[in-house]
């Protein structure tokens, strides 16, 4: 084994592959007697016994290039899933929403379940204003089996009062019987991205601009000449930010700090085989990314392992463990921080040399033209970085305690530990102030799930069959968090908390939460023709308040496999099926229901608490009543393959703020009032075009459609409507329209003969106006996309297979938020900052016809929110290709190995933006702004697979 | 043999199964924060009850809403000298309180800084309800009982006080004041409940008042944070006074000043910071471990912290009130017609304009003055006050001998070139007025004064800056704006009980 190594390691770090491309030839031969089988978190089922819809993806599907979690990879696939890339970050959540947003104020995530076990998902980052760290972005793509979407009622009643967003359950690898197989697995990549059309003036257009706009503001009234703008203004004693120092060389900033062909590479190695009575399966694996600007990276060491024994006839024994260890060196793009790189890319003065004449980075005759920092500066010298470790145990035992009744016990232990560490440098940046600053956090979480469950199943004569489960779960959560600080350094290289001077302060806190369940399950199923499905869970949890912490949930569901009977002929399979039910969203706040005192005040050296929270003792969970409905089908010796399903989601007794009169020391009491409703249709197709032995294709496409629709809002003491986006100048809520739709002034366009910015009076059309306060703000669409989907499409010839994904998204609107910074046409854009290139377009004379008005230092409000900034967000993206090769068995064979794959793969290589006004990503978070944060990446990555 | 292993397995396993239902007690769903304390824990002993006394305390310079210019009640005395003439702002600087000098936040019911003392001083009192309604039913000794209470009544009476100043039409002396002036709540319930009369309200604050007099009379105070009979008395002055009972102004005021006696001219030119000075009887110590930072008092009122706040728009003293003084008086020297304050060699980053005013310096935890830290203790009450509540009250009683005697005192401590005046009626109560105008400036009086006696604004002839202003220069006595709008949130909660004020 030695030596094959060797042979293979210069190829290795060339070239990616997956077991997933071998596993391919063999998907394609489908067998009639082959059914497949469902993982839906706490049993499996056939596909022919469901009644409720999920979606499940098998390791192939999700297998995509660049993606670092496997939420990235679920974009296109599954139908009625929204992925949102908060941030392209290495490591980054995304923002998952499953059937459309539900929850006005709790939270609008999945329930995510690894192997079983319900697990804390979600945001790790220390701060919101850094770059987020995802805890899923632990777990290897590598090493899940499968990935399940349930979606409806009957799915997801098992979850009870948290399965009403939907919930992810993973499954992870295990060994097969046989001889053991080792697979290896390298790529390596080069990242670009996908989609950035922004780009900012150069220097002298600035300097051009600038002139015009204070030759238009004065130069008539002081009598001077454009090019003697600049001397006016210095004459006047005006700040012109370095106007009057530039040398007239320019600095590529963007150039700078821009990194093109971003390196990503991968190893990831395992071995699975198994005796007559165990298996196992163990894995390493190694992901070292970098981001497309300078300064974030994101590294992964991964290991797992799973060992299954038959102990004895009756008795199953199954463990795995999952070890991770991640470093992600974030960044400050949260918001419009100085040291954020995307704003210095976009805002920076490019007057301002990034270096000293001997070549260090210029920070101090900086100062003179902006007050961004030199991020150049910044990211060499202060220390940024999140240590994720994550360990998650899974232990069960099987125990048939008669012919099909099996006890199972099982025990799950997820353990994230973070470590962040911030020093700022006592020169230059956020640190310059406090002559350096250094803050670290550690935070670890605990989560600890037990579930004893028993299961029976039977037939009554041949036809009846019937399958009960009945358990119990209880789940810990709790999360400690340690945090210091401390300013004030003096020297260099001392970085940590232990060498500050002043204002050295710590804090720790403590939270949990805990959740007792008891579910039954019902499975009934006549002949195959007919199933009927019931869950019931009881679910108490420790968000409320005694008396009102249990709750049932519920579901009941039921299918036809009309192939049975009617339509034998025609389909080799087709079903209908339905489910009604009702789960909950307990994602709301810990200890939300009493009313608290806070105490982390000190008065005078002395404890001292005060009023925090006024609580709500009625306080519950947010439920859903979801009807779904559906048929699915296979036809032409199961050669096209549909399914189509409808599904109308009631989310209500959402929590809202409910303002309280104020003499009772508290403005708002969270209450279970409003509701939302989301329907839609999702519709799935496949067709294999070509089947034969050298020559395969096929082509899938679905299409989900979201319909979004608020119908109950609090009311306030004088029953008028809560408006949730109250106070946003960008959204508005209220009762029949989306949640959060834009609701902003309808730009009218720029005056031909005047070049002022006009906006339509009435917020439709007609008269117009340069005040954009007598402007009315108007329904600009909503932000979450009516539809969204995917096509794809394989096809191999011989040994050659090429396989491509395409994901779509559409009819919802984007707000591009930092348009208000380099679109300004006075001086914050022009003088303190940098514009883009669209500036130029600006109207200079009557006649002019434009969108850019006339340049003045005088504040002209046209970067002030209104729909000249909103657009169509519809956009479609090549997700990824994949061209592959597998080396014919006569060529491995000289090799003495089992298997050899190469491929090309592609991420995001094409992406298409209906609106051309739109040049940011069109990928946002879900509350649908564009923002400077790192935008997704194009990809090609070089990949070698090999099995032995 | 085999057997046995099997059937012991499935009853260990069966009994784990039977300890988890059976331990699934309801307190095995019990979590309570760490962060915090239940509202019921928290008033279950005496020593929760102390630390709830303590966080009124501390809420008195803690900042409110997340916003840097609503630290606790400083925020608030801050706004009571912005609105009349006497706080000169000579630029906008960062913006901090402009809206406020330009009277527009008292007619804008949406205005955050209309919401603020509203919201403040609610708070203060269902904290003080806690205490009251809870500590009779702790263990304890009897006098540390006492004095929670007594200082819990004492914070009902100044926030009910402070609140139907500010959001109630003036009290007239001797009419019903029948006119709305704020909610009374007694205890910690929500539903929203109407206004009651300014003359209730003013009856629930002596109320108050007498009983934290009578629980705290007798008892030490560990610092000058807290309240004492004397501070209790110089609140009872304080409403006396408003309400036109000079009589009871004028002996309350004089018995609280007892024990405090004036500060010498070098105590009162070292930055008004430090409040065992002998004439403070109330007054907050915000320390280096609880600093708010931009947020304190000294960052907006202090000649010396280095924000841009202080150093774009330093706070001017009327030159009108300036030259009424003469130069031996003290008061006087802490601020600099030519603006420079060379002593304290400010950087050329500071803006420098006449008659800034140096009676605030910001000083490090070691007491000297520094321009890095904005720490530095808040008055609340000083004995020169009391000196000024009695020569007032002795003089509109018609007493003007022994008013002077009282005015004397202060006067000549303040000036001493001082000679009695010898002005008499209306024109010696100006005198006294002008006196308290300069004496008590900066330190939240001069609104309320203005509102108290029925006075119109005049900013005209000074040395405000109209684009500052926003030329709002004169307000008539009776103008509407002088009683504030009830926050539009707490009309919007009321359920149509809360009936707003006219504007």
């Amino acid at each position: 084994m030695n030596v094959k190594l060797g042979v293979l390691t210069a190829g290795a770090l060339f070239f990616l592959g997956s077991q997933s491309i071998l596993a391919q030839q063999k998907d394609t031969i489908k067998t009639a007697d082959v059914e497949e089988v469902v993982v839906l978190g706490y049993v499996k089922r056939k596909a022919t016994e469901v009644t409720g819809s999920s979606v499940q993806l098998t390791s192939e599907k999700i297998n995509t290039p660049a993606a670092i979690s496997v939420d990235q990879a679920l974009q296109g696939k599954a139908p009625g899933v929204q992925v949102n890339a908060s941030s392209g970050t290495p490591g980054s959540v995304q923002d998952i929403r499953i059937r459309g947003v539900g929850s006005l104020t709790a939270s609008n995530s999945p329930l995510y379940v690894i192997d079983g076990i319900p697990v804390v998902n979600g945001n790790t980052s220390a701060s919101a204003n850094i770059s987020s760290l995802s805890t899923l972005a632990s777990i290897n793509n590598q090493d899940i089996e499968s990935v399940t979407v349930l979606k409806d009622a009957s799915a997801t009643a098992a979850y009870g009062a948290r399965g009403s967003n939907g919930v992810i359950v993973i499954t992870t690898k295990r060994g097969k019987k046989g001889k053991t197989r080792y697979n290896l697995n390298t790529s390596i990549g080069f990242q670009n991205d996908a989609f950035s059309k922004r780009h900012g003036l150069t220097g002298a257009e600035k300097l051009d601009l600038f002139k015009e706009a204070i030759f238009n503001t004065y130069g008539k009234d002081y009598g001077f000449t454009k090019d003697k703008a600049i001397d006016f203004m210095v004459a006047n004693r005006q700040n012109v930010n370095g106007a009057n120092l530039w040398t007239g060389e320019e600095y590529d900033w963007e150039g700078l700090l821009v990194k093109k062909n971003a390196l990503s590479n991968t190893i990831d190695f395992n071995m699975s085989g198994g005796a007559e009575k165990s298996t196992m399966y163990a894995s390493l694996g190694y992901n070292n990314t970098e981001a497309t600007v300078i300064g974030p990276a994101f590294e992964r060491l991964s290991g797992a392992f799973r060992y299954t024994n038959q102990i004895s006839e009756k008795v199953t024994f199954e463990t795995s463990m999952n070890g991770s260890w991640i470093k992600q060196n974030p960044i400050l793009e949260g918001g419009s921080f100085f040291s954020n790189p995307f704003i210095t890319k976009v805002l920076m003065n490019p007057w301002a040399n990034p270096y000293n004449a001997d070549g260090s980075y210029n920070i101090s005759d900086i100062t003179k033209f902006t007050s961004i920092h030199n991020s150049l500066y910044t990211l060499e010298n202060n220390i940024a970085r999140s240590k994720l470790i994550r360990g998650i145990s899974n232990t069960k035992v099987d125990y048939e305690i008669m012919k099909n009744l099996t006890f199972t016990t099982r025990i799950g232990i997820d353990l994230q530990l973070n470590d962040y560490r911030n020093y700022a440098n006592r020169y230059h940046g956020d640190g310059a102030g406090t002559k350096g600053y250094s803050e670290r956090q550690m935070s670890t979480n605990y989560n600890w799930v037990t579930q004893n469950s028993l299961n029976y199943n039977f037939r009554v004569g041949d036809l009846h069959r019937f399958d009960l489960t009945a358990l119990f779960e209880h789940q810990r959560n709790q999360d400690e968090t340690l945090y210091g600080y401390g300013e004030s350094f003096p020297a260099d290289g001392l970085t940590n908390i232990a060498s500050a001077g002043a204002n050295k302060n710590a804090s720790s806190s403590f939270t949990n939460w805990k959740n007792t369940s008891y579910l039954g399950m019902f499975n009934y199923t006549f002949d195959n023709r007919f199933v009927l499905d019931a869950t019931i869970r009881e679910e108490g949890s420790s968000r409320f308040a005694e008396g009102k912490r249990f709750g049932t949930f519920w579901s009941v569901g039921a299918a036809y496999n009309l192939h049975r009977d009617l339509l034998a002929n025609v389909f080799d399979i087709f079903r209908i099926r339905g489910s009604y039910g009702l789960t909950g969203n307990s994602g709301v706040g810990l200890n939300a229901y009493q009313a608290v005192l806070a105490y982390d005040a000190d008065y005078a050296g002395n404890g001292a608490s005060y009023a925090s929270v006024f609580g709500n003792p009625d306080l519950t969970w947010e439920k859903n009543k979801t009807v779904d409905a559906g048929i699915e089908f296979e036809a032409l010796d199961r050669r096209l393959t549909g399914s189509f399903a409808y599904f109308n989601k009631y989310t209500y007794d959402l929590l809202q703020n409910v303002p309280l009169s104020r003499t009772s020391g508290f403005a708002i009491q969270a209450q279970n009032v409003g509701a939302v409703r989301n329907t839609g249709f999702e519709a799935m197709l496949g067709y294999d075009i070509i089947k034969m032995e050298d020559f395969t294709w096929n082509i899938s496409a679905n299409i989900a459609t979201l319909d979004n629709k608020v119908e109950t809002l609090a009311l306030d003491g004088n029953g008028n409507p809560i408006n949730p986006s109250s106070g946003s100048s960008y959204k508005n809520t209220e009762v029949g329209k989306p949640i959060g739709y834009w609701f902003m002034p309808t730009w009218a366009g720029v005056n031909v003969d005047t070049g002022a910015p006009e906006w339509f009076i009435n917020g439709v059309d007609g008269d117009r106006t340069s005040n954009l306060n007598l402007a009315q703000r108007y329904d600009q669409g909503t932000s979450i996309p009516k539809y969204t989907g995917g096509v794809s499409t394989g096809i191999t010839v011989k040994n050659v297979f090429l396989n491509a994904n395409l994901y779509f998204a559409g009819g919802h609107k984007v707000y591009e938020q930092y348009a208000q910074f380099y679109m300004r046409t006075n001086s914050f854009t022009l003088g303190s900052y940098n514009g883009v290139q669209e500036l130029l377009e600006r109207w200079q004379k009557p006649g002019d016809v434009t969108d850019v008005p006339k340049l003045s230092l005088v504040n002209d409000n046209f970067h002030a929110t209104s729909s000249r900034h909103l657009y169509d967000g519809t956009f479609a993206r090549l997700k990824d290709v994949t061209l592959g090769y597998n080396v014919p068995n006569s060529a491995i064979r000289v090799l003495g190995i089992d298997g050899l794959a190469l491929s090309v793969r592609g991420s995001n290589l094409w992406t298409w933006v209906k609106d051309k006004n739109l040049l940011l990503d069109p990928e946002t978070s879900a509350a649908g702004y564009t923002t400077l944060t790192t935008p997704p990446v194009k990809a090609v990555i070089f990949g070698v697979n090999v099995k032995f | 043999m085999k057997f046995i292993n099997k059937k012991t397995l499935f009853l260990a396993a069966a009994s784990v199964v039977l300890s988890m239902v059976s331990s699934c007690e309801r307190d095995y769903l019990e979590t309570d924060p760490t962060d915090a304390v239940s509202e019921q824990l928290a008033s279950g002993s005496i020593e929760n009850i102390n630390t709830i006394v303590n966080g009124m305390h501390r809420n008195m310079y803690y900042r409110q809403n997340g916003s840097q210019g609503q630290n606790g009640a400083t925020g608030i005395m801050i706004y009571m000298d912005v609105l009349g003439e006497d706080l000169v702002f000579p630029a906008t600087g960062p913006n901090w309180y402009v809206s406020t000098i330009r009277w527009l936040d008292n007619a804008n019911a949406s205005s955050g800084n209309l919401f603020y003392p509203y919201d403040f001083y609610y708070e203060q009192i269902r904290m003080a309800n806690i205490v009251i309604n809870n500590t009779p039913n702790v263990t304890g000794s009897q006098a540390e009982k006492d004095r929670l209470m007594g200082e819990a009544y004492a914070f009902r009476a100044q926030s009910y006080f402070m609140l139907v100043q500010i959001y109630g039409k003036r009290y007239v002396a001797g009419g019903n004041n029948a006119q709305d002036g704020v909610p009374l709540r007694f205890d910690n319930s929500f539903d929203p409940i109407p206004r009651s009369s300014v003359e209730e309200v003013y009856k629930t604050i002596n109320q108050d008042l007498t009983q934290g007099l009578t629980l705290l009379t007798g008892k030490a105070r560990s610092n000058k944070s807290h309240f004492n009979a004397n501070v209790i008395k110089g609140l009872m002055a304080r409403v006396a006074l408003v309400q036109g009972n000079y009589a009871q102004a004028a002996t309350y005021a004089n018995e609280a000043r007892q024990g405090f006696t004036l500060m010498t001219n070098t105590a009162y030119k070292a930055g008004f910071n430090n409040y065992t000075n002998s004439e403070w009887m109330w007054g907050y110590k915000p320390l280096d471990t609880t600093s708010d930072y931009f947020g304190n008092f000294m960052a907006y009122m202090s000649r010396n912290y280095n924000s841009s706040q202080i150093r774009q728009a330093p706070k001017v003293v009327n030159n009108l009130l300036f030259n009424k003084f003469a130069s031996t008086d003290v008061r006087t020297q802490v601020i600099d017609p030519t603006g420079k304050h060379t002593e304290l060699n400010l950087p050329s980053t500071y803006l420098k304009v006449p008659y800034t005013s140096q009676k605030f310096l910001s000083v490090n935890s070691g007491g000297t003055v520094d321009n890095s830290v904005s720490l530095g203790d808040v008055p609340f009450m000083r004995a020169a006050e009391m000196y000024l509540i009695e020569a007032e009250a002795l003089a509109r009683i018609g007493k003007e001998a022994e008013s002077k005697v009282v005015f004397t005192l202060l006067e000549k401590n303040r000036n001493p070139a001082y000679v009695t005046t010898t002005a008499t009626g209306a024109a010696y109560i100006t005198e006294i007025l002008t006196s308290r105008r300069l004496e008590l400036w900066g330190e939240g009086f001069r609104f309320l004064d203005l509102k108290r006696l029925n006075m119109a604004l005049d900013r005209t002839g000074a040395n405000h800056n109209a684009v500052v202003t926003n030329n709002v220069l004169q307000i008539p006595a009776n103008d509407p704006r002088w009683t504030w709008l009830i926050p539009q949130s707490e009309i919007d909660a009321s359920q149509g009980l809360i009936k707003q004020n006219e504007l």
